[in-house]
C-alpha cells in the first residue's frame, strides 16, 4: 500500500493555489489532482520523502511561475470553447431547418424598415423594444433564471463567464440612445433604398441571432455543465 | 512535449488513442502512460496536455466525470461517441501520413528493386 496525501496536505495544495493567485475551484481541482498525483508518485520510490520536498520536486517540474502560466491557458482555452460552442450555434441558423428562422427574421426586419418612414420611426420599431427586453433579462431574467449561487465561498471561473454574459445586456438598453445621438442632424441620414434596407436588415438579423446565442443558449450550456459536475456547489 | 514541434499537431491523436485504449484516465495518468509508453522519450507538458482535454472536451470528443480519490476529487476523461469515430477518423490519417513520410524520407529508387 503506498503512502497518499492526507485531507490537511491536500487542504494545503488548495492554499498553495490561492497563494500563486488560482482562485477558481474548477481550475484548482485539476491542477491539485496533478500535484498530488506527482507527489504520491515520488512516494512510490522513496516513501520518506517530506511533502514539503516532493512538492518542491513536482513545482521545479513546471518551471518558473508554472502554475500561473497553466492557469492562465486553461482560461484562455476556455474562452476559445465558449467562441467555438457560440460559432458552431451561429452556423445551425444556416442550416435547415434553422435557416428558416434566420429568415424568418429578416423578413420582418426588412418589412418593419419598409413601413418606416424615418430613422425615427425604425428606432422606435427596433432598438427600443431590444433596449426593454435587455432591461428585463438584465434585472429580472437573469438573475432568477441564469444566475448561479454558489453554497460555499468557492468561485467557479465558469460562473464569472456567465456573469460576464450578463454585464453585455448594458449596450442593449443604451442602443435607442445611441441610435438617437447617430440619426440627429446628418450624421445618419435617412434612406428608403431597397438594398440598404435589405443589407441592414441582413446585419440586425444575424445580429438577433448571435445575441440569442450569447443570452439564452452559452448560458444554458454552462448551467448544464456547471450542474453536470459541480451541482454540490450550487445553492 | 519533446523539444521539437513534430509531435505538437499529434497531441489531440495520442490523447484520444490512449482514452480509446485504457477508457478513463485523468491528466497525470496520461501524461505518465505517454512517458511509459514511449520509455522517456515523449514528455507531454501539463501547459500543453491540460488546455488539449479542455478543447477535446468542448469538441464533444471527450466528457467527463469528477470523483473524490485520496481526499481530493479527481477529474476523469472518457471518449464520447463522436469522440470513438474521430479517433477511428484521426488513426487512419496518422497512420497514412507516417507511411507518406516514410515515402518521401526514404525514397526507392531503380537500383533498389
Amino acid at each position: 500500500m503506498y503512502k497518499k496525501l492526507t485531507e490537511e496536505q491536500v487542504k494545503k495544495l488548495f492554499a498553495y493555489c490561492l497563494k500563486y493567485e488560482i482562485y477558481e475551484y474548477d481550475l484548482q481541482i485539476e491542477i491539485i489532482d496533478h500535484l498530488a498525483s506527482s507527489i504520491e508518485d515520488q512516494w512510490q520510490k522513496d516513501p520518506e520523502l517530506s511533502f514539503g520536498w516532493a512538492l518542491k520536486n513536482t513545482l521545479e517540474k513546471f518551471g518558473k511561475n508554472g502554475l500561473q502560466k497553466l492557469e492562465r491557458k486553461l482560461k484562455k482555452q476556455l474562452r476559445r470553447n465558449f467562441n467555438l460552442i457560440l460559432w458552431r450555434y451561429f452556423l445551425e441558423y444556416f442550416r435547415l431547418p434553422k435557416i428558416l428562422i434566420t429568415a424568418a427574421l429578416f423578413t420582418v426586419l426588412f418589412a418593419v424598415l419598409r413601413i418606416a418612414q424615418n430613422n425615427y420611426q425604425v428606432l422606435l420599431f427596433i432598438t427600443v423594444p431590444l433596449s426593454l427586453f435587455a432591461f428585463y433579462y438584465g434585472y429580472f431574467y437573469f438573475p432568477r433564471k441564469v444566475d448561479i449561487k454558489t453554497a460555499n465561498d468557492k468561485t467557479f471561473v465558469l460562473l464569472d463567464y456567465l456573469k460576464n454574459i450578463n454585464t453585455k445586456v448594458g449596450v442593449f438598453i443604451q442602443s435607442p440612445f445611441f441610435a438617437l445621438m447617430f440619426s440627429s442632424g446628418n450624421r445618419l441620414r435617412y434612406s428608403n433604398a431597397i438594398w440598404e434596407e435589405i443589407v441592414i436588415s441582413a446585419v440586425i438579423a444575424l445580429f438577433l441571432v448571435f445575441s440569442y446565442g450569447h443570452f439564452f443558449f452559452l448560458p444554458n450550456k454552462i448551467r448544464a455543465y456547471f450542474f453536470k459536475n459541480y451541482a454540490e456547489h450550487a445553492q | 512535449m519533446q523539444k521539437n514541434q513534430l509531435y505538437k499537431g499529434s497531441l489531440s491523436t495520442i490523447v484520444l488513442k490512449l482514452l480509446n485504449d485504457k477508457g478513463k484516465m485523468y491528466g497525470y495518468l496520461i501524461t505518465r502512460e505517454v512517458e511509459k509508453i514511449t520509455a522517456g522519450e515523449l514528455v507531454i507538458t501539463e501547459g500543453a496536455l491540460y488546455p488539449t482535454l479542455h478543447k477535446l472536451e468542448a469538441k464533444g470528443l471527450l466528457s467527463v466525470e469528477i470523483k473524490t480519490v485520496n481526499n481530493r476529487p479527481r477529474k476523469y476523461y472518457f471518449l464520447t461517441e463522436n469522440g470513438k469515430k474521430e479517433t477511428v477518423n484521426l488513426l487512419k490519417e496518422m497512420k497514412s501520413f507516417i507511411q507518406n513520410m516514410d515515402v518521401l524520407l526514404n525514397p526507392k529508387t531503380a537500383f533498389d528493386v
